[in-house]
C-alpha cells in the first residue's frame, strides 16, 4: 500500500512538474529572463535534453547496426559499376557536379589537398542532371570519389571495392571461358556515414539537444566564476 | 554561406581559425551567464534555419538569420554561432570540421558587427515612439506642427522597422563578402562561382531583412528584454 500511495505522490509531483515547465517555457516567451528562472529553466532544459540524447544514441545504435551508406550519397548498385547517388543536405541532387576519382594506389594522396594533388585521377567527368555518377573499378582496394560543385560544397567518398579472379587455368580445364567474378562491391561507412543514413528531423533533433547541452554545461561553469567573482567583492 | 572541406587552401583556413579564437574569446568574453539561455533559444533557431530552403532562380539558398541573431544576442551571438555550425558540419555537412574556423568568421563577425552598427539605431527610435513630437526632423517647422507631428509619428514607426531590415540585409551581405574574401584569397577559379553566388545571395539578403524586420517588431511588442539593447 505504501508504495502504491509513493507511486502516487511521485507521478502527482510529476504532473507539476510539467506544469511548471510550461510556466517556465512561457515566461522565456513573455517576459524576459529574471536570473534565476533563468536558471531553472536551464536545468529543467538540460534535464529534458539529456533524456532526448539517451534516446538519440540508442536510435543511432540501432540506425548503425543496419544501416551503412556512405557520406551524402546512395548506392545504386547493379553488377560490376560503382553508381553513385550525390545530394545536399537537403535533398536537392548534385546536378552537373565536377567528379574525380582516384585508384586505391593514389587515394592516400588525393585526400590530403584536392587541389595540388599530383596524382592522376583514374577517371573525371560530372554527374547527370539527378546527381548520379558511375564508375568501373578495374582493382580492389579503397576507391576515393570527390564531387565539387563549384560553389563551395564538396562531398568525399571512400569505397571498398574487391574484385577476386577465379584461377584461368582451372577454368579451362573445366571448358569453361575464363571470366572475372566480382564477390563484393560495397560501400563502406564510417560512423559519421551511420549519421548520415538518418532522416533529417531526427538529426535536427539530436542536434537541438546537443547545442542546448553544451550552452547549458557552459552556462554552469560561467555562473560558478560569476558567483565567485561576486563573493570576493563582497 | 557555408564552405565546405578541401574547398580552401592552408592559409585561408588559418587565416579563418584565428579570427574565429579572436572573435570567439571577445564573445565568450562578453557573455553573461543569465544571457545564455537566450543564447541556446536563438542558436536553435540559428541550427534549424539552415534547413530551411529558399529557391532562388535555378539553384536555391536557406536562412541563417545573422542580423536578427546580433540583435537579440549581442557578444552571444557568436559563442551560439559557432556551437551551431560545428553541430552542422557534424550532422548535415553544411561546411565541415575543418572549414569551421573560417565559416564561424564568415556568419558569427557579420552578426557581431550587426549588433555593433545597428543595435544603437534601433534602441534609439525605440526612445522616439512614446514621444513623437520631440524628433527634430518636424520641429523646425511650427506652422504645420499638427501635421508634423502626425507625419513623425509614421516617419517614426518607418525607422523603427527600417534599421532591422538594413541589419537582416547587413549581415548577408557582409557574410557574402567575407565568403568572395576568402575563396578569392585560397583559389582565383573560385572566383567566377564566387559571383555566382553574390547574386543568388542577394534575394536572400531582401528576405533576411523582411524577417529581421518582423520578428525585431514583434519581440519589440512581446517580449523587449529579449533585444540585445535591452
Amino acid at each position: 500500500m505504501s508504495l502504491l500511495r509513493s507511486i502516487a505522490r511521485t507521478s502527482s509531483r510529476r504532473l507539476n512538474h510539467a506544469h511548471l515547465l510550461r510556466k517556465q517555457a512561457l515566461t522565456i516567451c513573455g517576459s524576459g529572463l529574471s536570473v534565476r528562472r533563468s536558471r531553472n529553466l536551464c536545468l529543467r532544459l538540460f534535464m529534458l535534453s539529456t533524456l532526448l540524447l539517451v534516446l538519440q544514441f540508442w536510435q543511432f545504435w540501432q540506425a548503425g547496426a543496419v544501416l551503412g551508406h556512405g557520406v551524402g550519397y546512395a548506392q545504386l548498385m547493379d553488377e560490376k559499376p560503382v553508381v553513385l547517388e550525390f545530394q545536399y543536405a537537403t535533398g536537392d541532387p548534385a546536378a552537373y557536379a565536377a567528379i574525380k576519382v582516384y585508384a586505391p594506389a593514389d587515394a592516400a594522396t588525393s585526400t590530403e589537398n584536392f587541389q595540388d594533388s599530383p596524382k592522376v585521377e583514374y577517371q573525371n567527368g560530372r554527374t547527370d542532371a539527378s546527381g548520379r555518377f558511375s564508375f568501373v573499378p578495374d582493382s580492389s582496394g579503397t576507391w576515393t570519389v570527390i564531387m565539387t560543385d563549384g560553389q563551395g560544397h564538396r562531398s568525399e567518398a571512400a569505397i571498398e571495392y574487391s574484385l577476386a579472379l577465379t584461377e584461368p587455368a582451372m577454368d579451362k580445364k573445366a571448358g569453361a571461358t575464363p571470366q572475372k567474378t566480382l564477390v563484393t562491391g560495397a560501400v563502406a561507412g564510417t560512423a559519421q556515414s551511420n549519421l548520415n543514413s538518418l532522416p533529417n528531423w531526427l538529426k535536427a533533433i539530436f542536434g537541438l539537444s546537443l547545442l542546448i547541452n553544451i550552452l547549458t554545461f557552459y552556462y554552469v561553469i560561467k555562473s560558478k566564476q560569476e558567483n565567485k567573482r561576486r563573493d570576493h567583492a563582497h | 554561406m557555408h564552405i565546405s572541406e578541401g574547398v580552401l587552401s592552408v592559409p585561408a583556413l588559418a587565416s579563418g581559425w584565428i579570427g574565429a579564437a579572436a572573435i570567439l574569446a571577445l564573445g565568450l568574453k562578453k557573455t553573461s551567464a543569465s544571457q545564455l539561455p537566450k543564447a541556446a533559444v536563438f542558436g536553435s533557431a540559428f541550427f534549424l534555419a539552415s534547413l530551411v530552403k529558399v529557391p532562388v532562380g535555378g539553384s536555391s539558398a536557406h536562412f541563417a538569420l545573422l542580423g536578427l541573431m546580433g540583435l537579440t544576442l549581442g557578444y552571444a551571438a557568436v559563442p551560439a554561432i559557432f556551437i551551431a555550425l560545428f553541430l552542422q558540419a557534424l550532422l548535415f555537412q553544411f561546411g565541415g570540421l575543418l572549414s569551421l574556423g573560417t565559416n564561424t568568421v564568415i556568419m558569427a563577425l557579420p552578426a557581431l558587427l550587426s549588433y555593433l552598427l545597428f543595435s544603437g539605431l534601433c534602441a534609439g527610435n525605440n526612445a522616439l515612439i512614446p514621444n513623437t513630437g520631440v524628433v527634430t526632423d518636424y520641429s523646425g517647422n511650427p506652422g504645420q506642427q499638427q501635421n508634423g507631428q502626425l507625419k513623425s509619428r509614421s516617419y517614426a514607426g518607418f525607422k523603427q522597422a527600417l534599421w532591422p531590415f538594413i541589419a537582416g540585409f547587413f549581415g548577408i551581405a557582409c557574410g557574402t563578402g567575407l565568403l568572395l574574401a576568402f575563396l578569392s584569397a585560397s583559389d582565383e577559379v573560385l572566383m567566377k562561382a564566387a559571383w555566382l553566388l553574390t547574386i543568388t545571395n542577394l534575394p536572400l539578403a531582401v528576405l533576411e531583412g523582411i524577417v529581421t524586420m518582423l520578428a525585431v517588431g514583434f519581440l519589440r511588442k512581446a517580449s523587449p528584454t529579449l533585444l540585445a539593447w535591452n
